[in-house]
């Protein structure tokens, strides 16, 4: 069997999404919303669920990519062909040099989730304080007439294809990272890092790896959010609450899996949009409620998630890199 | 910058740093004895802050006399808490028990939100506007009886732990869960009083918190982050460190605030948990290195 089934088969569901959300923009727009954040979620739980680092930060990569490409052009006028790399480059010397620091000294479980949260929130506090930065009012990227260059298309759907070769590619490399030797030491890490080690895993860089990996691809996702909406500010793209959806979504669709937290993310985001159009304005924070109590039952009932669940009611489907985490698996 | 404005920033750092090792002492202690982290901690304080209110807005009552009302009603909540959520969460992963937790805040919020709206609330009385002249400097009556409760509760509780058999049972049970089984200590008994006395602790500050700044549903939110910076500067588990955490945290805050803009004198508790990790990743004073909660 193909070794990248468990990339190809999400990716192509997705592309016929895509296609069916191609005649309404609204559609389309919350086709581009699911996809941008399930493919960051899915960067995410490379680290949490292949390799047991669970961190509440990742919101500062998608910042650096979001306000790397939007000053970039705000300031000097840079198009996102050279934006993009340089926030790539800058969220992976970022992730590298809080890894080095958080790893030094064995940092795991709440310790590094609560270390990672305190630098995002640090650069969130910089940021809302920044006047050349906008502050908390974000900034407005403008109209080029480039078009191309700049990525700024009038329709909606040029932007679904760009997170939708995104997403693929985010497959790709996921899949090709966790069925590979890396993807064996990430997981004899998570499971238990001092017998990992003692075999001769070498923790550090392995989780070096994990670490720059997710905050490259997430980092991507931010670059994209900033060319898609031509604006940026300090919540929508360094917040906390961007952190703690990319958990709630792995947690629901299920850590153990490439493609579980897309699929948290393809169910929790329309099902959001549904329930806030549903009850009208007023009762704004309903999908908040739902969502909370979904993940609490989910997270106590189904710590396998959905993804993990479907897949122990259905064997056939194809192996996907990793066993779910079942109950009482120590992930520390 | 003058010496006076100094001086009264130090002494408002200090008043705050009281306030926070309150609450921050109930995170630790539940993180001592049960290894949880509940990411809900602040929606407590935020539940705690409008029973104060209500109670002086519909009952009438001084928020020192709401105190006696709301402590049990916390302290229930916590226990129940244990019961319904952090017992069963008890036997998954941790990053299942990070969602749960962290799911309870958001529906915590989101409920508030409901009920209260999102409007500031805040305990207005006579004494509101009164202060107490410290040689120069000056400090707000609500503060003051908000730090002053803040120190009497912390030393009763440190009394509770170090001389009584009860806290010798937590105190067991934080150094060795199996041992003290062993022992014949009812794990699950303790934990629930741990759970119930963490939460419990912020009933005191609560109500009287409510006279000092304005309630919303968010407010437990920031409380819940700095709590955390507290409890890992201090050292994660350990009594001493949390004072110790919380004055530095308050301290640092408060005179960043008099040289710098409000965002970034937010940010400074954070950049001084960077600093702890670099400089001394175990924390300020470490469990096993002095008194452990």
């Amino acid at each position: 069997m193909n070794r990248f089934l468990p990339a190809i088969v999400p990716s192509l569901l997705a592309a016929a999404i895509f296609a069916v959300c191609l005649g309404d923009p609204y559609f389309m727009e919350i086709f581009i919303h699911t996809a941008l954040m399930g493919t960051i979620s899915v960067a995410w739980n490379l680290m949490a669920g292949f390799t047991g680092l669970i961190s509440l930060g990742h919101s500062l990569f998608f910042g650096i990519g979001a306000y790397v490409v939007a000053y970039g052009h705000i300031g000097f006028g840079l198009p996102p062909l050279v934006t993009w790399p340089l926030a790539v480059v800058l969220a992976a010397v970022m992730a590298l040099a809080i890894g080095l620091l958080c790893f030094r000294y064995g940092l795991r479980g709440y310790f590094f989730a609560i270390a990672t949260l305190a630098f995002s929130e640090v650069a969130f506090l910089l940021v809302s304080a920044t006047p050349w930065l906008g502050r908390s009012d974000g900034m407005m990227m403008p109209s080029e007439d480039e078009t191309l260059l700049y990525l700024q298309f009038l329709e909606k759907w040029p932007y679904g294809l760009m997170v939708l070769g995104f997403l693929a590619i985010t497959l790709f490399v996921g899949q090709h990272l966790v069925s590979s030797r890396t993807g064996f030491y990430w997981r004899a890490l998570r499971d238990n890092e001092g017998a990992a080690e003692a075999l001769g895993v070498p923790a550090m860089r392995y989780k070096l790896i994990a670490f720059v990996v997710s905050a490259v691809l997430t980092s991507v996702g931010g670059a994209f959010f900033a060319s898609t909406f031509a604006f940026v500010d300090p919540r929508s793209t360094l917040g906390v609450d961007l952190s703690i959806q990319l958990l709630v979504f792995s947690i629901i669709g299920g850590l153990g899996l490439l493609w579980g937290p897309l699929l948290g993310a393809a169910l929790l985001i329309p099902l959001g949009e549904l329930l806030r159009t549903a009850m009208g304005v007023g009762f704004n924070g309903v999908n908040i409620v739902v969502y909370a109590v979904l993940l609490m039952t989910l997270a106590l009932l189904l710590p396998q998630g959905l993804g993990g669940w479907l897949k122990t009611r259905f064997p056939a489907m194809p192996r996907l890199g990793g066993k779910p985490i079942r109950q009482g698996d120590a992930v520390q | 910058m003058s010496a006076t404005i100094l001086l009264q920033a130090l002494l408002s750092g200090m008043t705050n740093g009281a306030i926070y090792a309150l609450i921050a002492v109930g995170l630790t202690l539940v993180f001592g004895v049960m290894r949880v982290v509940n990411f809900a901690h602040g929606e407590f304080l935020m539940l705690a802050m409008y029973g104060g209110y209500l109670a002086w807005a519909h009952l009438g009552l001084d928020p020192i006399i709401a105190v006696v009302l709301v402590v049990p009603a916390l302290l229930a909540l916590g226990v129940g808490l244990f019961e319904t959520l952090i017992r069963p969460a008890m036997r998954v992963p941790e990053i299942n028990q990070m969602a749960v937790t962290l799911g309870l805040s958001l529906l915590l919020q989101y409920l508030a939100l409901m009920v209260f709206k999102a409007d500031n609330l805040l305990i207005v009385q006579d004494r509101s506007t009164a202060s107490l002249w410290i040689g120069p400097v000056l400090l707000q009556m609500p503060q003051a009886i908000a730090a002053l409760a803040a120190v009497l509760l912390l030393i009763g509780l440190y009394i509770v732990l170090r001389k009584t058999d009860f806290g010798l049972i937590m105190r067991a049970v934080s150094q060795s869960r199996d041992g003290a089984a062993l022992s014949g200590i009812d794990i699950g008994r303790t934990y629930r009083w741990a759970m119930g006395i963490g939460i419990g602790t912020l009933g005191v500050a609560g109500p009287l918190m409510a006279s000092v700044l304005y309630v919303n549903p968010h407010i437990g939110a920031l409380f819940t982050l700095k709590a955390f910076v507290i409890v890992i500067v201090g050292g994660m588990g350990s009594f001493g460190g949390v004072l110790l955490g919380a004055l530095l945290v308050g301290v640092a805050e408060s005179v960043a605030g008099v040289l710098t803009t409000a965002s970034v004198a937010a940010a400074v508790p954070f950049a001084l948990l960077i600093l702890v990790m670099l400089l001394r990743p175990e924390g300020l004073m470490p469990v096993g290195g002095g008194s452990r909660a």
